[in-house]
């Protein structure tokens, strides 16, 4: 795969899921759909394992790292790794079902995301929900997984907007999984 | 026969995995050094971002720091300024003392700097505000930040020179705030303990207080706006906090109201805000 145009692919939905957020947003609440995982999810279609696995914890990483959480007390925080190891797990899920799918079918990637997105947040919860045993950080595990596992349902729609473009830009990401060999990126 | 290096892509991905593991649950005081790498990323993402919430703000017609109508904001300024003087005046009237001390910081120089708000955290469900300015713009910690002039937004945490945090006050870990009623009324002047309740509005105890001969205890009104009326926010005081949304008898004491309030701006749909150092002249 090619690193640099993942690169730049993800620079921009990271760019696109913090600048539409206010505008995707549910009424008051904290849900709005993450435009990374779907992404994530494209890759772990086609991608090797490794790669898929690679690009997810970059993906993860960089969630982790431009998200600070608040401190009781009043100071903020970065904690490398939740987001990471979440999309790390997301992508196994992935890669798990890649060979029971239609490849080149854009329900795949809508029913995918929402699932791969449940995986994320569940452990994105089960990491917070575990800190807060020892370095308490105001984080109630009950509310915060049914506000997550919302995020991850709303996800379909930015993977639904998301399909043609990538599937347009999927050959200059170079897959050579050999999965992908009856079902190339060019063809229906 | 070729051997394997000892560093492998496999054995990479396997060390990454396992920090990344150790540092999901290393406690948050030993996790100050991630704060580089983090504005790093924050800068290297934030073109993008910025774009999309340009449009996406003008979407959703976003709070500017003032209004964008020059002779609303005057109105907004004056209808401030009357506010301010409203509750200075019901000080006057019922809390001598403690309004010595308010008219004191009221009066205390303020500089003020308007920022943009770079964007929200990626974590959709974080509540925490990243801002363009920092140190070099002459903010300093403890400052704090407001929305259209007069509407409280939070506190500055996480300073650096070009960029800072704002801790807004409906986040779960932010402090209990001392508010008071303002408006026209029997009903104004009635003190709050509000506490942020972690999502998007604050709650908390009015204070037993009653007046007059018959010893009528003071109350609250759904639809009141409460205004800052803290020590730890000292300069501040008079910020509007929000607007009671409910009102009912506390369980345990029949005789207190328990009173809801929700900030009138939405924190997470402002574009650019108003930061006030305190001490600074203006």
């Amino acid at each position: 795969m090619s690193w640099g145009v993942f690169a730049v692919v993800l620079w921009l939905m990271l760019g696109v899921e913090v600048g539409l957020r206010g505008v995707l947003r549910i009424g008051d609440t904290g849900v709005a759909p993450s435009f990374v995982l779907p992404l994530i999810v494209f890759i772990g279609l086609y991608a090797p394992a490794r790669v898929t696995t690679i690009a997810a914890l970059v993906a993860g990483l960089l969630i982790d790292l431009t998200s600070p959480v608040s401190l009781p007390g009043g100071g903020a925080a970065i904690i490398p790794g939740p987001n990471a190891l979440g999309m790390v797990l997301a992508g196994q899920l992935v890669l798990g079902a890649r060979g029971l799918v239609f490849l080149n079918s854009p329900v795949t990637l809508i029913v995918l995301t929402p699932l791969a997105g449940m995986v994320w947040q569940i452990a994105v919860t089960a990491a917070f929900g575990a800190r807060e045993l020892y370095d308490p950080i105001g984080f109630h595990a009950g509310g915060q997984l049914t506000q997550r596992l919302f995020i991850a349902a709303y996800s379909a729609v930015p993977a639904l907007i998301l399909w043609w473009p990538l599937r347009r830009v999927g050959p200059f990401f170079g897959f050579d999984a050999p999965h992908t060999g009856r079902y190339t990126m060019g063809r229906r | 026969m070729s051997r394997r290096g000892l560093v492998t892509a496999s054995r990479m991905l396997a060390l990454s995995l396992s920090v990344l593991a150790v540092t999901t649950f290393l406690p948050a005081k030993r996790l100050t050094w991630t704060r580089i790498p983090g504005r790093i990323v924050q800068r290297l993402t934030s073109p993008p971002a910025d774009l999309v919430k340009a449009v996406g703000d003008w979407l959703v017609k976003a709070e500017p720091a003032q209004h964008p109508e020059p002779l609303v904001g005057q109105i907004e300024q004056l209808s401030a300024l009357v506010q301010r003087l409203e509750l200075e005046n019901l000080r006057l009237q019922r809390e001598n003392d403690e309004l010595r001390g308010a008219r004191r910081t009221q009066s205390d120089p303020m500089k003020l700097i308007t920022a943009s708000v770079i964007a929200g955290t990626t974590d959709p469900t974080g509540r925490l505000l990243r801002v363009r300015a920092g140190r070099r713009d002459g903010i300093e910690p403890g400052s704090v930040a407001t929305a259209r002039g007069q509407h409280l937004l939070g506190r500055i945490v996480n300073l650096d020179d070009a960029m800072c945090d704002i801790l807004p006050i409906t986040d779960r870990n932010a402090d209990t705030i001392e508010v008071i009623t303002t408006g026209e009324g029997e009903s104004a002047g009635l003190r709050l303990d509000l506490t942020p309740t972690g999502d998007g509005i604050l709650k908390g105890p009015g204070r037993y207080v009653t007046e007059g001969l018959e010893q009528t205890p003071r109350t609250a009104q759904v639809g009141q706006q409460v205004a800052l009326a803290d020590e730890n926010w000292r300069g501040h005081e008079g910020l509007i906090v929000g607007e009671i949304t409910a009102v009912e008898a506390s369980p345990q004491m029949p005789l207190r109201q328990v009173i809801t309030v929700r900030p009138i701006i939405d924190t997470r749909r402002v574009s650019s805000v108003v930061i006030r150092v305190p001490g600074a002249g203006s």
